[in-house]
């Protein structure tokens, strides 16, 4: 099928009687009261608070638990993509998730797709295939599987936040927008993960780092979808 | 509480009213005061829109009594998100697609019971004079009701965009915003529509002319 333009389809669709237009008048509709509703100063007192609380939350725990030692005899290279591009994504998955557009309905839904794929994907493809800066400390399973609980509860609270504060954000396309989001928050606590961690094997970066913003990305679209969807 | 009590009426073209590019902009300025916290905006925003809201749920759903349910809700729901509502922004879209996901998450949990309801034609009237001519009354009535059910039997991603931008008056773009989609798939979606309801004319045309002979 060749694709027709608007007003093709337009004149196209317009042969299709409206079954709508002769019915008969709408009967009067009632509406019952109203509980209280968060007016859109105090939503976004409420989000700049959740930004603020979320984005401290990692912090603190990166000052408490320390940047890696090793951060300065890193390869620039190296830093750049496994901490300064998840950070560049993160912050760009949000502004994506949460940008209005231009009907008020969000970005447009390719974009925010293709964003909420490509994050977790490069962060996980970062940390399978860049080049290591030095041969990989034998790690254990453990050192991966405290890694990742560390990362899934970083990832935890700011999610949480999102989930309170964006009740009701998204009118169309709430599962994707939702998913950025969860991208977004799993690419600022993976970041904040390898600037802490040493370890550099590609595989305790993917299942120690990866796994917990691909999960975010996950929680993101089937449960914040569900608190987002207005 | 606020407690709001409004009544549908008529849409402003019928009543003669400014025209609709004047309405939906000081619509628009309503539910922005409204998300600002003017409650008194609300009765502006409710008999500005309910009477769409009311129609383009009656045509996704085929069902007046339905239609009229979901619209308390999606004004339940516009209510609880003012909030988020983006100030300057169009609220016919905004509202529009949170009808739509009033009538997704009925249509969901319809689907989870196994119980979709069938499409109670007889509930809608088409008008008709007394003096009319009966053939082509009854003619109206048969393709009216064909679309209805033809539409009540399609996949709701079919229907929602054909009726977005056929009964609606939304574009591609539109449409695609307030579904959630891209413009290419809201297209196809749309144009998959019209063929399914044209082959549905055609073929009732066509065992009408049958009949006739």
């Amino acid at each position: 099928m060749s694709s027709p333009t608007d007003p093709e389809l337009a004149a196209l669709l317009g042969e299709i009687p409206d079954p709508a237009a002769a019915a008969s008048p709408a009967a009067p509709l009632r509406l019952p009261s109203l509980p209280e509703a968060a007016t859109r100063s105090v939503v976004q007192r409420r989000r700049a608070a959740a930004l603020i609380g979320g984005l401290s939350w990692l912090g603190v725990h990166l000052a408490v638990y320390g940047i890696r030692t090793d951060l300065s005899g890193l390869p620039l290279t190296y830093v750049a993509a496994q901490i300064a591009l998840p950070v560049l994504l993160a912050t760009g998955s949000l502004l994506v998730a949460l940008g209005s557009g231009k009907l008020g309905l969000g970005l447009k839904i390719g974009l925010v797709s293709s964003l909420a794929l490509l994050g977790p994907i490069s962060f996980c493809l970062i940390a399978l295939g860049a080049p290591v800066p030095r041969v990989p400390e034998p790690g254990t399973l453990v050192d991966t599987v405290l890694c990742f609980d560390i990362t899934v509860a970083w990832v935890a609270v700011p999610l949480l936040c999102a989930a309170i504060t964006l009740r009701g954000a998204f009118a169309a396309g709430a599962r994707w927008r939702s998913a950025l989001v969860g991208a977004g928050i799993g690419l600022f606590a993976g970041a904040t993960m390898n600037l802490h961690c040493p370890n550099v094997a590609p595989a305790h970066m993917l299942l120690g780092h990866g796994l917990a913003v691909v999960i975010a990305a996950a929680l993101g679209a089937l449960a914040l979808a569900l608190r987002a969807r207005a | 509480m606020t407690s709001l009590d409004h009544t549908v009426q008529p849409p402003a073209q019928e009543r003669g009213s400014a025209p609709p590019d004047l309405e939906t902009s000081s619509l628009d300025r309503a539910m922005s005061r409204y998300a600002e916290g003017h409650d008194a905006a609300f009765g502006e925003v409710f008999n500005g829109l309910s009477p769409r809201l009311l129609a383009f749920l009656r045509r996704l759903c085929g069902s007046p009594e339905l239609a009229h349910d979901l619209v308390q809700e999606t004004f339940l729901r516009m209510h609880r998100a003012r909030g988020s509502f983006v100030p300057g922004s169009a609220v016919v879209p905004w509202a529009y697609a949170i009808a739509r996901n009033c009538f997704v998450s009925h249509a969901r949990s319809l689907k989870t019971r196994a119980a979709r309801s069938s499409l109670d034609i007889t509930d809608h009237e088409v008008a008709a004079g007394l003096d009319a001519n009966a053939e082509e009354t009854a003619a109206v009535r048969q393709s009216a009701e064909l679309v209805e059910r033809t539409l009540a039997q399609m996949s709701v991603t079919n229907r929602e965009a054909f009726v977005l931008i056929r009964f609606e008056g939304q574009s591609v773009a539109e449409a695609a915003q307030i579904l959630g989609a891209s413009e290419g798939a809201v297209k196809l979606r749309a144009f998959r529509a019209y063929e399914i309801l044209r082959a549905a004319l055609k073929s009732a045309e066509l065992g009408g002319d049958s009949q006739r002979s």
